[in-house]
């Protein structure tokens, strides 16, 4: 079969055409290689990765790999993204089909795959598609050099790999303007755009063969050596991040921290829980230290990280990454490889894991660092020590006395006229109220504010009469074995009391609950007040209501907002009283900043730089507002004692019952 | 040198109960490892980490009633096993609950001597129930050894022990012969705090309970009344200082302290 047009393989470079397969065979070796070294760090220790839920993992490889949702929540980050990727996967399948066809399909069967139309296309598309890519690969550099994030790393590996891709794609246009200067036909004119503009400059030049034998070499040999190293640089997160990493996503919420299933087990054999070493780690979580594209999103918005404590979610993860490449899985890493601040310094926000285009989870490795250095008592911070000691001793992360909490019921069944559960009774909703809001002064009120709220609309609710910690705390700061026993003991307790729903006003509860319990066999209908008063409301339920004519703002908990996507239900409640006097922060919703009292530092504090708490109220009073409206108890203690008298801070429900409670202005 | 080590397991001060009318109830509260006997555990396991031996810990319950109460000193036990004590014995018996300070004395000191030979003796300075800090003299009494007490340095030199007591006003540098019982502050060191997963591991160490016929004792007579114990409110004033700066605070709280007269100048 004869075509018109066709590709003349190896045109001027013949002799050297030998170069095409020595740097392939070496380039493949060095390739598969760094692959098959991955995978073995991986897989250290035995575990290998299950392909369960396989539907949801393709559906995770489509959203998160292949259509980059993640990547793409950044509009420049996210184009300048793109733009790469797009052309760099059209030039891959260019380039794998001519590959395709000069050596197999040619050679075995005289079979040519771009010819005529195809051809035209061909060519066209790997013209668009380069302009595409160094379009991006612009866009990066002036990322780098104009306006880039605090905390985004810009080395050499990061600089040198950008200017090898583009050096790559300009001399992919120039032979490509080389060839058409040599054939000077008409006909391509449309389909070669970038060859047609630029020939002029080639056509002139004195033997051209040896420039296009010369450059040719050069993009061959740089374009075999991007491939053969990409996974020894940060490439990798095409295969460790982008397929892999997305595949092999874990199927649970990341919310729902995991339990040790053979907890007891471990300690019965005299063992540690949790991750002292890199081989304590699942193989899942290896391969998320190698996922890390360096973007520096998690750290950007680390509140730990821009309050200036020692931790970077991501460097964490290139330390661990560093650790693979060093082979060392068997010593421990908190003093030696990783500060122990820097474990303790994280507030479990989240906001890196909602950040990371890659689907890391950063806090879940820190928290199994946390395990591990609570399990052995040693670099743990005297405060964390003390409220793993207190849930021991008192059932409560502060040290309270029970006694104090059995008085507050009597005090709110007086002034509220709410219910002390009764086992044979059956409730609407049990009233858990966690231990912030029995026993400090600051939440107390939260209690009473709800409960007259809820009473006076005629729901049957009731407190217990006792309560323990939800182990929230406990399993934030790593002391699993007090979680189990938390959560064992509120099993038993609960199971005494008959109700539709449990409710909660603090987001940590509601998280633990929802989520964590369930491991254990405990489920539960779990819901936080912000949701049954917006429900209330939007029921009618909730009458004289007055409204406020001040400005307010809000202040998303991470536990609500971030970790459980409940934005909205609060935002109703306040503006059923201050209307569209609703003030949002500079960082609200996802990108909400957290009050510092997370992962157990309402109980501790890492003295070291700024204050968290004290950065968000200020961005709070900065809005202007009269009111820092919160709707968690750990938020409320934390804003507040920064706030002096510039704002005030209070719960939603303490607004509501204000508003009724007094002629609002 | 093998190490004594006396623990108490107190009404926890933290968890006080009254009814209404303020009369405590005591078999409501739970038992705690004494404060300061925490220190002493902490001492004794630092002494064996330089010159080896055995810490033993030792215990007599006092709060009854036996039965509830014998899984919650076997926690407290548990706790100073956490800390690095090495076997844990003790004594429960109805037959001496409540049990005063004479006769838990008998009770450990009848124990002790069962046990083993000890060169070194710790107790706390005093229980945080009760805190008559009289125990550590009447071991020493009953089983013939010279006695340092409120001690915030231990030296074991040499076949003696250089004990710096905290007198308050002055601090005296005293050197008792070998065996001894000394008795500790809550200066002489910062003990760790014990996680449950420690407590959960040390039940891995002998822990054994006795009756007092067991270590060949009769049933004491009592002597002290526990069934008239009251609460005592306390006041606060809740006064909130504030200054410019803290010399400034300072300077108020003193005013303040000697106003009230808690100072003196």
């Amino acid at each position: 079969m004869s075509h018109n047009i066709y590709i003349e393989h190896f045109l001027y470079v013949e002799e050297i055409e030998l170069l095409v397969y020595i740097s392939l065979i070496l380039g493949t070796v060095i390739f598969l290689y760094g692959i098959w070294r991955a995978y073995n760090r991986w897989t250290y220790g035995g575990e290998r990765p299950s392909i369960d839920n396989l539907g949801l993992r393709i559906n995770n490889f489509i959203k998160y790999g292949l259509l980059q949702k993640k990547v793409l929540y950044r509009p420049y980050e996210g184009v300048m993204h793109l733009l790469i990727y797009i052309g760099f996967i059209i030039l891959l399948i260019g380039t794998v089909l001519r590959a395709l066809e000069a050596d197999l399909t040619l050679k075995l069967f005289g079979i040519r795959l771009l010819t005529d139309g195809p051809y035209l296309l061909f060519k066209l598309a790997l013209n668009i598609a380069g302009i595409l890519a160094i379009i991006g690969i612009l866009m990066a550099f002036a990322r780098r050099i104009f306006f880039k994030s605090r905390y985004l790393p810009n080395d050499v590996e990061d600089n040198l790999i950008l200017f090898i891709l583009l050096v790559i794609l300009s001399t992919g246009y120039v032979l490509d303007t080389i060839s058409t200067a040599a054939y000077r036909m008409d006909w391509i004119n449309g389909w070669d755009p970038v060859g047609i503009t630029l020939v002029k400059y080639f056509s002139s030049l004195p033997d051209i063969q040896f420039i296009y034998k010369t450059i040719w070499a050069i993009h061959l040999l740089l374009a075999v050596f991007m491939v053969a190293y990409l996974p020894y640089t940060k490439l990798f997160h095409i295969i460790a991040g982008g397929v892999l990493n997305t595949f092999f996503a874990r199927t649970y919420a990341p919310q729902e921290f995991q339990p040790i299933p053979d907890i007891d087990e471990v300690v019965e054999k005299g063992g540690t829980p949790g991750a002292g070493k890199l081989m304590d780690f699942s193989w899942k979580q290896r391969l998320d230290y190698d996922a890390c594209i360096k973007c520096a999103r998690c750290t950007d918005n680390c509140p730990a990280a821009l309050s200036g404590k020692p931790l970077s979610p991501m460097d964490l993860m290139l330390s661990l990454r560093r650790l693979m490449d060093r082979g060392i899985f068997d010593d421990e890493l908190v003093p030696k490889y990783i500060e122990d601040d820097v474990i303790w310094s994280c507030v479990t926000c989240g906001a890196c894991v909602y950040q990371c285009p890659m689907l890391i989870h950063h806090v879940e490795s820190i928290v199994d660092i946390r395990r591990y250095l609570l399990g052995k008592g040693e670099e743990v911070p005297e405060e964390v020590l003390q409220v793993s000691y207190n849930l021991m001793r008192y059932g409560n992360p502060m040290g309270s006395n029970p006694a104090d909490r059995e008085q507050f019921i009597q005090e709110l069944v007086d002034e509220t006229g709410v219910e002390i559960a009764e086992g044979g009774k059956k409730y609407d909703y049990i009233y858990w109220m966690g231990c912030q809001t029995s026993y400090d002064p600051a939440d107390k009120t939260i209690a009473k504010s709800l409960l007259k709220l809820l009473v006076s609309s005629g729901l049957k609710v009731a407190v217990l009469p006792e309560e323990n910690c939800c182990g929230e705390p406990a399993r934030r700061i790593g002391d699993e074995l007090m979680f189990k026993e938390l959560v064992n003991m509120n099993k038993e307790l609960l199971g005494r009391y008959s109700f539709d729903k449990l409710l909660v006003n603090c987001p940590h509860g509601y998280n633990v609950f929802k989520y964590e319990y369930p491991y254990f066999g405990v489920e539960l209908d779990v819901v936080h007040h912000s949701q049954l008063l917006a429900e209330l409301i939007s029921k009618g339920q909730l009458t004289g209501l007055n409204s406020f004519d001040e400005n307010v703002t809000y202040h998303d908990p991470c536990y609500l907002g971030r970790w459980n996507n409940v934005y909205e239900e609060p935002r109703e409640v306040i503006k059923k009283v201050v209307g569209d006097k609703l003030i949002e922060m500079n960082r609200s919703r996802e990108q909400s900043f957290c009050c510092g009292g997370g992962g157990g530092h309402l109980f501790f504090e890492i003295k070291r730089g700024e204050r968290i708490s004290r950065m968000r109220t200020d961005e709070a009073i900065s809005t202007g507002a009269k009111r820092l409206c919160v709707a968690c108890p750990f938020c409320k203690i934390m804003l507040k004692s920064e706030a002096g008298d510039d704002i005030e801070v209070i719960d939603i429900a303490e607004l509501l019952d204000r508003s009724r409670s007094q002629d609002a202005e | 040198m093998d190490i004594a080590v006396l623990v108490k397991a107190s009404l926890d001060v933290n968890m006080i109960k009254a009814d209404s009318e303020g009369r405590i109830l005591l078999d409501s509260i739970p038992l705690a490892i004494s404060e300061y006997d925490r220190n002493a555990v902490a001492e004794a396991v630092r002494i064996k980490g330089e010159l080896g031996g055995r810490v033993v810990a030792f215990s007599v319950l006092t709060w009854g009633p036996a039965d509830k109460r014998a899984k919650e000193i076997e926690n407290v036990m548990r706790e100073a096993l956490a800390l690095g004590a090495d076997e844990a014995h003790v004594v429960v018996d109805d037959a001496i609950l409540p049990s005063d300070v004479s006769v838990t004395a008998e009770t450990l000191s009848n124990l002790i001597k069962k046990t083993g030979d000890f060169g070194l003796i710790l107790a706390g300075e005093g229980s945080m129930d009760m805190m008559s800090a009289q125990l550590p003299v009447r071991i020493a009494y009953k089983l013939g050894y010279p006695v340092a007490t409120f001690a915030r340095k231990i030296d074991v030199i040499n076949g003696a022990v250089k004990v710096t007591r905290d007198l308050e006003d002055v601090l005296q540098v005293v050197e008792l012969p070998l065996p001894a019982v000394v008795s500790v502050t809550g200066e002489i060191n910062q003990p760790r705090l014990p996680t449950l997963l420690q407590i959960r591991k040390s039940f891995a160490k002998p822990y054994k309970a006795y009756t007092i016929s067991e270590i060949g004792m009769d049933t004491p007579e009592k002597l002290f009344p526990f069934d008239d114990i009251k609460l005592v409110t306390v006041s606060r004033k809740n006064m909130i200082i504030e200054g410019e700066n803290l010399e400034e605070i300072a300077e108020k709280l003193i005013d303040k302290l000697i106003e009230e007269g808690v100072v003196r100048v």
